[in-house]
């Protein structure tokens, strides 16, 4: 059974079909040989009983007349029979009457022991020979016995003889079964044989994309067809799990570079945070010192230097909430009329003021001829665009020593307007073009290692050039200047004939007789506001939380304006809006929190407080504010 | 047990021996003219064995006698009248008469003639060639002059033929195992 488990499946069924057919061919035979054989030892034996019989019958009138001659002359006919090698005549008395034998060694026993004992004829079969005694009677009258001894070896011969044509027979049809079963065969094992060798073609080369061809309808052609199914399937998950694979790749890439990125970021940030915090703390010591020796021109010096300290700190922060708020795709864009001219002259006013401020008086900062000669009204986010290109105009003077910046726009088409800040600044490396709109990514090497900052400007000012619809790049020479182009959607509304007056805001500011409430937690940032509002004359009254602002609203219907923290103990800003705004709901809120994190200042809207400021206030912001809010109203009292 | 049939198988083996000797001696010294005439007048009862009678002879009535005529003068008369008296013939009685007149053979079986009715043959003849009547003779010639069958020695031994187309005509059926084992005499000529 080992063996027949090792052998193919074709010589499988080629030995079962075998097998059968020969375990029923040999069954076969071997019933039709026994048979054959019984019926031919049945014919010899009647075949010679036959003879005999009328032998004994022949023989019964030499019998009778006790004629010897004429009974050996009729058995002397035996002869003719084959096989037969004696024939022996006993009268009734058992006295040997007459015999034939065939040759004449054979022996004839010359008595027949008690005659009268055979009533019928007997027969006996022995290996050698077939024996017939045959009791002779005629007419009632017994007259003797006949005996008759044949050579059964005739029949032997003539089995062997039989037996020989039977095995050749059985031979030639297993032959015959061989060839038909090794035809008939295959359509059972090729199929079989067929998948296995795709299978091992599969699991080889691991292409599942191989069908089998189903021929037959039978177990096996559904054997194909789910196989091909099954492969169908296999190939469907493979691909769903090289897509999810993929996915999860790209989704752990993303993981650990936002991971690598926060990192950095943090050191980033640390390094960034601690640079101006180190003059910041550094100078303010230096002040305070008491026995220091400090001339007054020094100690402005110091101050100055721990306001740009303070300006930087605060510019870095305010990049880190636009990074996160675009990250988070919490900004939105709010797109509305625009003066493009008074909007870049503004910048270029700026500008002047931090040239002053950060020593670089010597570079010029110019405007190009469109932006002063048009008048052009577009239709976009003007905080956006002001931001956009103050980053660019930051960052071109950070990097030019000498010569100028000029910023402007041209329209290129009526789709598009194209924007530019062109310096004369140390330029970069053409290989570092793209690089620089990465994130934290500073042009740093030996030679510029003094140029600071967290690297973040280009990176805001490309991610919100492309909120506003369109595409930021640089062109650049090192050591000659660079160029950075933004187009934008060219939205044209219309085109104002003259200059509009510029705002002028009146510095003036005299609220002798005005109540302003301000409710705050942190005493320094109280100090800070009534210094501020001193040369304004109000009057102010302070709360420590929320609770305390309401219930001094209530107290003082004379308060013209609230300036609410939003973060206090007990209550906080946005629940004591809720209530002052209940009280009186036309009495302006202002808030003033350090969260400037996407949704708070929404959520402070919602809750009913008319503007914000984001701490930390500059004086000049706080009294303008204010300002709009207090001439608004009617004086009280 | 086994010496009682040892006893029995020597007694058995001893009545052999005799017998084999008295045929032996039979054989030997021939037949005796008396015993010639024992042994065809046995010989009259076996040729019964092969011929069946026709049913008038009413072969079938045991009570009916079996009757076997002699006419003429032979010794065998003496032998068939010793045999017969107390021997069955097809179960019937045997009836052995002696005749000189022809028709007393009426109702006879079998019809002895001797050879001194040699010039009496054809009367005789004549008359029972039609009937049931097994015509039995002993002297040469006899056979083929028309008697059914006839007895003569050969070689020293009894022997006997047959006129078979006597046969044929004769109402009598005869078996061919009698025929096979006489001599023929007139055999049926084929067309």
């Amino acid at each position: 059974m080992k063996l027949f488990q090792k052998i193919s499946i074709k010589n499988k069924i080629i030995t079962i079909i075998l097998l059968v057919s020969t375990v029923t061919m040999i069954i076969g035979f071997t019933l039709v040989g026994i048979s054959d054989i019984k019926s031919l030892k049945q014919e010899m034996l009647l075949n010679n009983l036959m003879n005999t019989k009328l032998i004994g019958e022949y023989v019964v009138a030499p019998l009778t007349f006790d004629d010897n001659e004429g009974a050996e002359n009729i058995l002397s006919k035996l002869s003719t029979i084959p096989g037969v090698n004696k024939g022996t005549l006993y009268d009734r008395n058992g006295v040997l009457f007459a015999f034939y034998k065939k040759s004449d060694d054979i022996f004839v026993n010359p008595l027949y022991e008690n005659p009268d004992e055979l009533e019928v004829s007997r027969t006996n079969f022995s290996k050698s020979a077939l024996l017939i005694e045959h009791p002779i009677v005629y007419e009632n009258f017994r007259y003797g016995i006949i005996i008759i001894e044949v050579d059964a070896s005739l029949l032997t011969e003539k089995m062997k003889e039989y037996i020989f044509i039977l095995f050749g027979i059985l031979i030639g049809m297993i032959v015959f079964s061989f060839i038909l079963a090794n035809r008939l065969q295959k359509p059972i094992s090729q199929p079989i044989l067929e998948l296995a060798k795709l299978t091992r073609k599969i699991s080889g080369e691991g292409d599942y994309s191989v069908r089998i061809e189903s021929k037959s309808n039978d177990e096996i052609g559904i054997l194909y067809d789910n196989f091909n199914e099954m492969l169908q399937q296999i190939l469907n998950r493979e691909a769903a799990r090289d897509e999810a694979e993929k996915k999860l790749v790209e989704a752990k890439e993303k993981a650990e570079e936002s991971d690598r990125l926060k990192s950095a970021f943090l050191a980033n940030m640390s390094h960034e945070i601690r640079t101006p915090m180190n003059a910041i703390l550094g100078f303010a010591e230096l002040i305070t010192v008491p026995d220091s020796e400090i001339t007054p021109s020094e100690k402005e010096s110091f101050i100055k230097l721990i306001r740009s300290g303070g300006d930087n700190l605060l510019r870095l922060i305010d990049d880190i909430i636009d990074i996160s708020k675009i990250e988070a795709g919490q900004i939105k864009i709010h797109k509305k009329e625009c003066n493009l001219n008074q909007t870049l002259k503004e910048i270029q006013q700026s500008f002047f003021e931090i040239r002053k401020h950060k020593g670089k008086e010597q570079i010029d900062i110019l405007l190009n001829e469109n932006a002063r000669s048009q008048n052009i009204v577009i239709k976009t986010d003007p905080l956006r665009l002001n931001q956009i290109l103050t980053n660019l105009i930051d960052n071109a003077v950070k990097f030019t020593e000498k010569g100028f910046i000029e910023f402007g726009y041209e329209i290129l088409n009526e789709e598009k307007i194209l924007f530019y800040v062109k310096d004369t600044g140390v330029g970069m490396d053409h290989k570092k073009k793209d690089l620089v709109f990465d994130r934290f990514t500073k042009i740093e090497d030996d030679k510029t290692r003094l140029y600071r900052g967290a690297g973040l400007g280009l990176a805001i000012s490309k991610s919100l050039v492309e909120l506003l619809g369109g595409s930021i790049w640089v062109e650049s020479i090192l050591g000659e200047g660079s160029t950075f182009y933004f187009g934008l959607p060219f939205d044209k509304l219309k085109e104002l004939e003259k200059p509009e007056k510029p705002l002028v805001i009146s510095e003036d500011y005299n609220w002798a007789n005005r109540t302003i409430l301000i409710a705050e937690d942190e005493p320094a940032n109280v100090i800070y506001i009534e210094e501020v509002l001193k040369i304004t004359k109000a009057k102010v009254l302070r709360a420590m939380n929320g609770k305390e602002a309401v219930e001094i609203f209530k107290r003082n219907n004379d308060i013209d304006i609230v300036i609410m923290d939003i973060k206090m103990p007990e209550m906080d800003g946005y629940e004591a809006t809720k209530q002052i705004k209940k009280l009186n709901k036309d009495i302006p809120v202002i808030s003033q929190t350090a969260y400037a994190m996407p949704g708070d200042i929404d959520k402070g809207l919602d809750s009913g407080m008319n503007d914000y400021l984001v701490k930390p206030v500059k004086p000049k912001i706080l009294l303008s504010v204010l300002n709009k809010y207090l001439n608004r109203l009617s004086p009280t009292g | 047990m086994a010496s009682k049939k040892l006893t029995y198988n020597y007694n058995t083996l001893c009545k052999k021996i005799i017998l084999i000797l008295m045929l032996m001696f039979v054989s030997a010294y021939g037949f005796t003219q008396a015993n010639v005439y024992v042994l065809k007048a046995v010989y009259l009862e076996k040729f019964t064995r092969f011929v069946s009678w026709p049913e008038e002879s009413r072969m079938d009535n045991p009570e009916l006698p079996f009757i076997i005529a002699v006419i003429g003068r032979t010794p065998l008369t003496e032998n068939l009248e010793q045999i017969y008296s107390n021997q069955k013939i097809n179960n019937k009685k045997v009836e052995v008469k002696r005749i000189s007149n022809l028709y007393e053979i009426e109702n006879v079986h079998i019809l002895v003639i001797a050879e001194t009715e040699r010039k009496n043959l054809q009367n005789i003849l004549a008359l029972t060639k039609k009937s049931p009547v097994l015509t039995i003779s002993e002297a040469p010639n006899f056979a083929e002059k028309g008697v059914l069958i006839n007895f003569y020695e050969d070689r020293n031994k009894l022997r006997f033929e047959i006129n078979e187309t006597a046969v044929l005509q004769s109402p009598l059926q005869m078996s061919f195992y009698l025929l096979n084992s006489a001599k023929i005499v007139n055999p049926i000529k084929e067309n």
